[in-house]
């Protein structure tokens, strides 16, 4: 909660705007753009009248006289009984909006309330809050959090004493719903349902999310409650469509801060040209460790944010081998993300609150709104791959009333070389819309037998928007799971279907790290399941704040890693081959020269080996293999093809057409993460024939190579059919929505890849464009980004046919 | 492609469906075309010799033998957990569900009751659902049944069958009338009094090493789901009947082992009885006087910590001659804990110092040395001056313990 502060203005020189002004100076070359954003005043209102006496007595006794114009926006919409999403910048006093209305209505009626966090930090964070509150004005309300942690006997407290109870999805889905019975008397006086960090709930997460929501609903609609809704989000363009897909009922939208905000500047930074032929640029990793430096240099406190794990830990190695040389000093320089264990992040967390912190190097982990104090710079390693994710992570500096620099620092990828050459762009566009296809066929069926757990269906119900309901349960009766009796579809077999089903992605259990030389055995780390083979493999270096510890042994079933400190000047990446079948072809669109499509794909990753990187010159020295089982799931993709006749007239070589494939599947991947508005994450891509006989990737001297099931290389020329295909498919297994999109808006990307490579400066390629082009490609007499212009042109003929 | 096709083939399934699935609901479905619910209803209640008394659910009634007298009967109430709970209207319960793991979409498709008959023969009932669609209204017998002045008595139903069935009341929005009825779980009287003798404390090991009954032919527990399931799919009640039978045992076990309790708890005499957990259990429930006598008259079987509580016992009541008895008795088996209660009872009461200090020496207590730094000042002291500390205890008093020792025994 941030009070309403009249502190003066500083009248001496801002050492925030000091470091922007050096910066400019020396830099000038490599700042494309500056975006300053001024000093807002507060928008204050007077309390709402009908607010409890002793609300307004421990509003006082915080410091809370007048409320910012949005708070009392939504005390007001919370009167008029209207679900409303809150949508306002970081620090604003967004949770305010929804602890007046509700602790309004707890005092008023003894009604209760159910928060939703994304993760427990958060909810922790939540409650303190709202004790604080409750102990200024001696409200004697009740909040407790109710999560894994939460002790067994003092669960049945928390259930019928509770007045707040502040939970996360995973805990609804698991634990509440399934037991819904216990918690009767709670959901009978439910009025208030709270989702903070809604733009979370995107995705894969938001699709779960959503259909959990729809459970809770008919577990509501069965105790005769009917809650009002309160979502708080960070800025998306979409927040009204967000929070109607996730509740499936219109809200409203409150989107003006009335909260005061310290002056704002943003620069957008290019790392300088190294070599004019090939497009190449300095490293995006040298210039975010320059500024950090700087920013630390200058005693300002900085926050790094990397979009790798891995980077992360290069980044915090590099600073501390600047600021924590000497080991009897405590560490200025932390790293936080992902996979750490909670203990040392909670101690992370702590230290930066208490101002102990100088620079923290951090992935998207700190981006949500766990409370770390006031920061005064914010470096950006790489485009964040949204505006949304950019604007919430620079908003982790200058939370308070003071100012803040943000320096956005451009990777080579082509997302990053595009924002900051077109900063009109980034600066004028508005964020992205987060998207969540709820009804995605596999989420659905995992919601719809835990919701047939929770309560019988009746076949007349809805629950999807789009899938008839009734084909589901009778999948599920033949299944014998469920069991129908007249127009009632029971749960009927032994096992707790929530337990099955885990809302973030793939449940198949994390791995733990462990230091066999820490007595014997310590878990230092944990990694999911989806990132393990990429990270954990047999002589990978994995890094925990930046000591480097070497994977000896990696015990697959058991979900293990024995890793053991090691000394080394290297770190590793491991090799990935990805291959598609395709599985069924829902739609098509055919022009005279090229097909595209749409439908279910095979995939299979593959992890050959991994190379070894040299820290600071980042170069390969030297090889290693990877022994672990295939990767296997089944997706959705659009891909494209060229009719085989056209592409030999067009392209006389195979080896000329990968080369074309791989550039403009490069483009055209970036192009599409953009307009779908998803990280490259989440959107695969892929070259092969779609029969998973082979394969495309990009070989260790730049050229296209084509490889086969096992990954051996095999010579294109001497293969019967060349049927190549550019693949961009839903990276999650079951698909999430995104390629359908795609294939509809298909045109939109195959310009967009065009535009780009017309756009980029450079001569034949370059990791900006087509992707990375090596010096000796020269010598090849035929440029790849040319290539990549023909494929793509014969992409673009007008479609003529349409293929059901 | 059909949804189920795409969601077999998402799923990475086989293409056609299971063989048996499609046979097991294509029988359903034409089953449940050709015969009314109500002959339904008749039929399960035929296989299983019951009776029908509204619609989509059975009951059944027995009386079992029990091995038990009338004259057994009373006292049942002689438990630590049921002390100042006047009750005689005991109903025995037993449910068998549809899973273990609990939450809303487990059911109780047969609760089994029963209260003994005057005869001491247990009167058993049995409801058993036909169909989902019945289940409220044999809840509602179900409660009338066991009526509001019954002390429930179950095996681990504290845990499993109380929250079950309070969930399914919920859910048809019933008043549940279980569960403010005194409950004796007899599960948690078990583990104390055998958790140290017996590999587990299940009901079957309790029947087996108790109540020396070893079923034969019956359906492991784990089988009752597909029983159901069976019933539903294919009506076929003959799996049905054999929970049926399964149950009615569990429920004549768990009367048999109530009284069993009752004796254990009075008398713990047989050998695999652990006499200092039941003392425990007495002295938990506000009866020092019983635990103080199970403790004396078992001494020879009671463990260590037992065995300390019992001479702490003593010490409280100023009995020290047992107490050191029974400290003694440990101190040669090398518990320190009694030696140090010895250095202590010989500085303290005895005034014996050099014994406290052989004591002291021979526990190997933290503050050991400090202790013994005292007791040898002390020691210094008392054979410079004039003895003026005697022996507390008059030499005659020994004699008395044995008639002390024998009234706590016959307190109870």
């Amino acid at each position: 909660m941030s009070a309403p502060s009249s502190r003066p203005q500083p009248l001496m020189q801002d050492p925030v705007a000091e470091l922007a002004d050096r910066l400019k100076r020396r830099y000038a070359d490599r700042i494309c753009a500056e975006l300053v954003l001024p000093a807002q005043a507060p928008d204050l209102v007077d309390l709402p009248t009908q607010l409890a006496p002793a609300l307004v007595e421990a509003l006082a006794a915080r410091g809370v006289r007048r409320l910012y114009r949005h708070q009392a926006e939504a005390c007001k919409l919370a009167e008029e009984r209207r679900h409303f999403v809150v949508v306002t910048p970081t620090a604003s006093g967004k949770t305010l909006c929804y602890n007046l209305p509700v602790l309004q209505s707890v005092l008023e009626d003894r009604a209760k309330a159910l928060y939703l966090f994304p993760t427990k930090a958060l909810a922790q964070d939540q409650v303190a809050e709202l004790l604080e509150l409750n102990r200024a004005g001696g409200l004697g309300v009740r909040a407790y959090t109710f999560d894994g942690d939460t002790p067994g006997d003092a669960r049945k407290a928390v259930r019928t004493r509770g007045d707040i109870v502040v939970s996360n999805p995973d805990m609804l889905h698991q634990a509440i719903l399934p037991h819904h019975t216990k918690w009767a008397q709670f959901f009978e006086g439910l009025r208030f349902i709270v989702i903070d960090e809604m733009h979370t709930y995107r995705g894969v997460f938001g699709a779960h999310v959503t259909n959990l929501i729809r459970r809770l609903k008919r577990v509501l609609a069965f105790y005769g409650a009917t809650p009002q809704f309160v979502l708080c989000s960070a800025t998306i363009a979409n927040p009204r469509e967000l929070a109607g897909t996730l509740l499936g009922e219109p809200v409203e939208a409150v989107n003006r801060s009335g909260a005061p905000q310290g002056e704002r500047r943003l620069l957008l930074w290019n790392p300088p040209v190294v070599n004019p032929d090939l497009g190449l640029r300095a490293s995006a990793r040298s210039q975010t460790h320059r500024i950090a430096r700087l920013a630390t240099r200058s005693g300002l406190k900085s926050i790094v944010f990397a979009r790798s794990r891995l980077m992360v830990e290069v980044l915090t190695k590099y600073l501390k081998d600047v600021f924590d040389r000497d080991p009897r000093r405590p560490s200025r320089v932390f790293a936080y993300r992902g996979g750490y264990l909670p203990t040392e992040r909670r101690a992370t967390e702590r230290r930066l609150r208490s101002g102990e912190v100088d620079c923290v190097v951090s992935t998207s982990a700190l981006e949500l709104g766990v409370d770390i104090g006031s920061l005064d710079v914010c470096v950006l390693n790489g485009y964040p791959g949204s505006i949304a994710a950019t604007w919430q992570r620079l908003g982790r500096a200058g939370r308070r009333v003071r100012s803040a620099l943000g320096v956005l620092v451009a990777g080579s990828e082509p997302l990053d070389q595009y924002i900051v050459r077109n900063p009109d762009f980034f600066l004028g566009a508005s964020p992205e819309h987060a998207r969540v296809d709820p009804d995605q066929l596999l989420v659905l069926l995992d919601h719809v037998r835990c919701a047939a757990f929770e309560l019988p269906f009746e076949s007349s119900e809805r629950f999807s928007g789009r899938v008839p309901l009734e084909e589901l349960l009778r999948y599920l009766g033949d299944e014998g799971v469920l069991h129908r009796e007249g127009d009632c579809w029971h749960w009927i077999t032994d096992a707790y279907p929530a337990n099955a089903v885990s809302l973030r992605s793939v449940a198949e259990g994390n791995f733990v790290v462990v230091d066999q030389d820490r007595d014997g055995r310590q878990i230092i780390a944990e990694v999911d399941y989806s990132s393990a083979p990429e990270t954990l493999y047999e002589g990978a270096i994995y890094m925990v704040q930046a000591s480097p510890y070497q994977v000896e042994r990696l015990d697959w079933e058991g979900r293990k890693a024995y890793v053991r400190p090691t000394r080394v000047d290297y770190y590793t990446d491991a090799i990935v081959y990805t291959r598609l079948k395709i599985l069924e072809r829902f739609a098509a669109q055919t022009s005279p020269d090229s097909l595209v499509a749409h439908g279910e794909v095979h995939l299979v990753r593959r992890f050959a080996g991994y190379k070894k990187i040299r820290y600071y010159t980042h170069e390969n020295i030297g090889y290693g293999n990877i022994n672990l089982p295939d990767q296997e799931m089944h997706t959705s993709a659009v891909w494209w093809e060229i009719r085989p006749g056209v592409l030999e007239r067009a392209l006389p070589s195979r080896q000329m057409a990968l080369d074309g494939f791989l550039g403009a599947a490069y483009a055209m991947h970036h192009v599409a993460a953009l307009q779908s508005m998803s990280e490259t994450s989440d959107l695969g891509r892929a070259v092969g024939d779609g029969d998973g006989r082979w394969f495309a990737t990009a070989g260790a001297d730049g050229r296209g190579q084509m490889r086969d099931v096992s990954g051996e290389a095999m010579a294109p020329d001497h293969q019967g059919a060349f049927r190549p295909a550019v693949f961009l498919y839903d990276n999650h297994p079951g698909g999430i929505g995104l390629s359908e999109p795609l294939y509809r808006d298909q045109g939109a990307v195959v310009q967009g890849a065009v535009d780009l490579l017309r756009q980029c400066g450079c001569r034949y390629g370059c990791p900006s464009c087509v992707g990375p082009v090596l010096a000796s490609d020269e010598e090849r007499g035929y440029s790849p980004k040319a290539l990549a212009l023909t494929v793509l042109g014969l992409f673009q003929t007008a479609p003529t046919g349409c293929l059901a | 492609m059909t949804l189920a096709s795409r969601l077999d083939r998402l799923r990475g399934r086989e293409w056609a469906p299971g063989q048996e699935t499609s046979c097991d609901s294509a029988a359903h479905r034409a089953l449940g075309r050709s015969s009314e619910e109500g002959m339904v209803d008749q039929r399960l209640a035929a296989a299983l010799g019951g009776r029908c008394p509204e619609a989509g659910y059975v009951v059944t009634e027995t009386l079992s033998d029990t091995e038990l007298t009338p004259a057994g009967l009373r006292g049942l109430d002689d438990l630590p957990e049921m002390q100042g709970a006047a009750t005689d209207d005991w109903v025995y319960l037993d449910t068998e569900t549809t899973g273990l793991s609990g939450g809303t979409g487990t059911l109780a498709f047969m609760v089994g009751v029963a209260r003994f008959a005057p005869d001491a023969r247990l009167q058993v009932r049995q409801y058993i659902l036909a169909r989902f669609g019945a289940e409220s209204a044999m809840l509602a017998a179900l409660a009338d049944w066991i009526g509001d002045r019954a002390t429930l008595v179950s095996f681990n139903g504290r845990c499993f069958d109380m929250p079950l069935l309070a969930a399914r009341f919920q859910l048809h929005r019933r008043r549940c009338p279980l569960a403010r009825r005194p409950h004796l779980d007899l599960m948690y009287s078990v583990r104390r009094a055998y958790r140290k003798a017996w590999p587990d404390c299940r009901l079957q090991t309790a029947e087996q090493r108790r109540l020396s009954l070893n079923r034969v032919g019956d359906l492991p527990g784990a089988q009752a789901p597909m029983a159901w399931r069976a019933w539903l799919r294919l009506q076929t009640a003959s799996m049905l009947a054999a929970v049926l039978r399964h149950n009615r045992q569990d429920l004549v076990s768990l009367a048999r082992l109530h009284a069993a309790m009752v004796e254990d708890f009075a008398r713990p005499t047989r050998p695999d009885v652990d006499p200092g957990a039941i003392g425990q259990a007495w002295a938990d429930a506000g009866e020092p006087g019983r635990a103080l006598a199970i403790w004396s008259q078992h001494r020879d079987r009671l463990d260590e910590p037992a065995a300390l509580r019992l001479a702490a016992t003593y010490r409280r009541m100023g009995r020290w001659l047992e107490a050191e008895a029974v400290w003694l008795t440990l101190h040669r088996r090398g518990c320190r804990e009694a030696a140090l209660a010895l250095s202590k009872y010989h500085e303290h009461q005895r005034r014996d110092y050099r014994r406290a200090i052989g004591f002291a020496e021979a526990s190997d207590h933290l503050n050991d040395d400090q202790r013994r730094r005292r007791l040898r000042r002390k020691l210094e002291a008392q054979s410079a001056g004039p003895n003026l500390d005697l022996p507390l205890m008059p030499p005659g008093e020994r004699d008395t313990i044995a008639s002390q020792v024998s009234s706590a025994v016959s307190t109870k």
